[in-house]
């Protein structure tokens, strides 16, 4: 049998990319603005979306996106912190995509939203390859990892336009270095913004609330 | 880590193809991944022999090309190559930081040959 070679040069994530372009438009639509927050586990993704719910201008309606492997935990803790959440289980893949995102937003009335923050599978390889139609990507990254964080997961950084750089009241237990950390981010990433702060002991998280309030109302 | 989900979606493009262009088997595929890429050749060819079990793509040989990182930098226009140790490194003539990836991040299902 003859052997027929056909040329595709299709994007393998393609469906992903159809899939956000089509999320994008909605949250265009509806001017809310969309924060996917991105980490390894344990960085404090979840603390820092409770610490700014606390702190946003009451008129910011806000609802929280909660991707995990299993459990309902962190989605319980922005509700026991007043805030509105829903939870998506991925059971077992390590980051969300566009579609299981596109399901947890058909539960939300998005025109009745100026934010949306998307708390991603704590992971920092693999949440960074889908896109999910979001305004903006962070991170957070919590002085307990290392400052060779950005040297050894360096897609993350390049992906990603602003670090929440978080537990620096552990500074003096660590042997982190923060100017070591910042050069290393900002030759991955010249143009990321950097704020560094503790959730814990809620340090320099004003200046955070300043930047996201600022691009909550550029979006909308 | 996520090579499930990819290897679907390679796997999902194959078919549809190979139905398009009546084909009763896929012989090869040709991927195009990105050095820079985190993509384990090894997964992507288990996943994949394990999703196209029973399907026209059984047996069908996968072939990876990996495209070299490659940096260009945006003041002098000078080229280098950069692995994941050195992608934030400056540019090797004039220094500056200002870089654009040229190859390195492709993520394609560049051709199936079928019978």
């Amino acid at each position: 049998m003859t052997v027929k070679v056909i040329d595709l040069r299709e994007p393998i994530l393609k469906q992903n990319v159809a899939d956000a372009q089509q999320l994008a438009a909605r949250f265009a639509r509806s001017g809310v603005f969309v924060l996917n927050l991105m980490s390894s586990p344990g960085a404090g993704k979840t603390s820092l979306v409770v610490q700014t719910l606390k702190r946003l201008p009451a008129q910011i309606r806000t609802a929280v996106i909660e991707g995990d492997v299993t459990s309902k935990i962190d989605a319980e803790r922005v509700e026991a912190a007043g805030g509105r959440a829903l939870q998506i289980n991925t059971h077992g893949a390590c980051h969300l995509d566009a579609a299981m995102l596109g399901r947890a937003v058909d539960q939300l009335e998005l025109d009745e939203l100026d934010l949306l923050i998307v708390e991603n599978v704590g992971n920092l390889v693999c949440p960074a390859e889908f896109q999910l139609g979001e305004n903006c990507r962070g991170m957070v990254l919590s002085v307990a990892e290392g400052h060779d964080k950005p040297l050894k997961y360096p897609l993350m950084f390049t992906q990603t336009e602003v670090l929440a750089l978080n537990k620096i009241d552990l500074l003096p237990y660590t042997d982190f270095d923060v100017s070591a950390c910042r050069e290393a981010v900002l030759a991955l990433n010249p143009k990321m913004e950097i704020f560094e702060l503790s959730c814990r002991k809620q340090q320099g998280l004003e200046l955070w609330i300043e930047w996201l309030t600022q691009r909550i109302k550029s979006a909308s | 880590m996520h090579e499930l989900p990819v290897v679907r979606s390679i796997f999902e493009i194959v078919i549809e193809h190979a139905r398009v262009n009546s084909a009763v088997r896929v012989v090869k595929i040709n991927l195009r991944i990105g050095a820079l890429t985190d993509l384990v050749d090894q997964w992507v060819e288990r996943y994949f022999e394990m999703l196209a079990q029973g399907s026209i793509a059984q047996g069908a040989k996968i072939e990876i090309e990996r495209p070299p990182g490659l940096m260009r930098c945006r003041q002098c226009d000078a080229q280098w190559n950069y692995d994941r140790q050195s992608i934030g490194a400056p540019c090797p003539q004039c220094g500056s930081r200002e870089s654009a990836i040229v190859t390195g991040r492709e993520y394609t299902v560049e051709s199936i040959a079928i019978e």
